[in-house]
């Protein structure tokens, strides 16, 4: 089967070919949708095209991640592990990367109060399942990627601190087929209420910090 | 040039844009999702179109799109599973919804076997076979549009068609390994 004659096989299984009618962009509905659009505010931007694009520049965020790094020693309640480490499979289905939560006894303890304001600058922000927990590791199987610096990926690890007792997430516990809210900042996770379980006020918060 | 007058000069640019895009985005999206959220992908790639159109490269704003689209639908994706896990939950007696893709949606009934080859596909080569056949991009577009070099794109293209040709052959002649003729060897 050579070439031409494959893509004309796959074109037959295309479900909405070009005979199949859509909106033409004429249309009243279309025009509707084009100039609300156009009087959203503009965001000038430098970042490569292939870049999040729901999320803010590469820039802003590099920019957004220096002002909590020097806040983050009295706003996290820990940071300890650094590094972002992104592994995907060979087919790309199941891309996965890890984050930390840090040890609560050698780190800082103090908190700012949560602020929505604050929250919007943290460079990594999701939603996700726990999947599965070991002695080292919860597994998050990620719904909504919020912010990222990195790849949008299926599944974070999320490393826990050595000699743990119990799996918690900022004094939540962490519970296969519970969803959370999670936040990160250099590889670690956020905690002082800026991470937990998904309840709707935290929903809202996060909701309200990353739509921009 | 006046704030007013590269307000008016963006205007213009996205409404040229538009003309070129918001067809064939409908059909993307209504190739990978039902309409409901298909309107919203597109709208969601529009708003970005909108936003980052200085960035974007004359005579790429159809697979750039498709980049920004194709992402779109990963969120949706990802909310879709996590939906039918609650569902599933909340019904045990019901099994959950199987994903379904948009090859096998397909209405046409012709070429069975191929179809049910390329639904057998790694989810990254459907992705670049269907990019090719029903977008209609080049290896040069798709590049653009999964942020890729094209050298890239073409190899990794290449490589999606060998496998497609290869599940279709082994569903054609189902022998076992070491059976495999001289036809499964001119492709190359």
């Amino acid at each position: 089967m050579m070439d031409d004659d494959l893509r004309r096989r796959l074109e037959q299984l295309d479900p909405m070919p070009s005979r199949v009618p859509v909106d033409a962009v004429g249309s009243v509905r279309a025009r509707a949708v084009l100039e609300e659009i156009m009087t959203t505010p503009t965001n000038t931007r430098s970042a490569a095209p292939g870049e999040r694009d729901m999320t803010p520049s590469a820039q802003v965020r590099r920019r957004r991640r220096g002002a909590i790094l020097v806040g983050g020693a009295a706003a996290a309640a820990a940071v300890a592990i650094a590094g972002t480490v992104v592994v995907r499979n060979d087919d790309e289905t199941s891309s996965r990367q890890s984050l930390a939560i840090a040890d609560a006894g050698t780190t800082m303890s103090s908190c700012v109060p949560f602020d929505v304001n604050f929250l919007a600058d943290m460079p990594v922000a999701f939603a996700g399942t726990v999947t599965e927990i070991t002695s080292t590791t919860a597994t998050l199987q990620v719904d909504h990627w919020y912010r990222t610096d990195s790849d949008e990926t299926d599944l974070v690890d999320v490393a826990l601190p050595a000699g743990n007792t119990s799996v918690a997430l900022d004094g939540v516990e962490l519970v296969t087929g519970q969803r959370y809210l999670v936040t990160a900042t250099s590889g670690t996770v956020n905690g002082c209420g800026f991470s937990g379980a998904a309840t709707p006020e935290l929903e809202t918060a996060f909701d309200a910090a990353f739509s921009g | 040039m006046s704030s007013g007058e590269e307000n008016e000069s963006r205007r213009e640019r996205f409404e040229r844009a538009a003309v070129v895009v918001y067809e064939p985005l409908q059909r993307f999206a209504k190739r990978r999702v039902a309409d409901a959220v298909a309107d919203d992908v597109v709208a969601d790639t529009l708003l970005v179109l909108w936003r980052r159109l200085d960035e974007v490269v004359e005579g790429d704003e159809l697979a750039w799109c498709y980049g920004v689209a194709r992402r779109s639908l990963a969120n949706h994706h990802r909310s879709a599973v996590r939906s039918r896990r609650l569902f599933a939950r909340l019904s045990s007696t019901t099994p959950p919804a199987t994903l379904v893709t948009a090859a096998a949606d397909a209405t046409v009934a012709s070429d069975h076997d191929l179809r049910v080859a390329l639904a057998g596909l790694a989810a990254g080569d459907r992705e670049l076979l269907t990019l090719w056949a029903w977008e209609g991009l080049e290896a040069r577009d798709i590049a653009v549009a999964l942020d890729i070099t094209a050298n890239a794109a073409a190899i990794r293209l290449h490589r999606a068609k060998q496998r497609l040709r290869q599940q279709h052959d082994r569903r054609k002649d189902p022998r076992p390994a070491g059976h495999s003729t001289a036809r499964h060897m001119e492709h190359e």
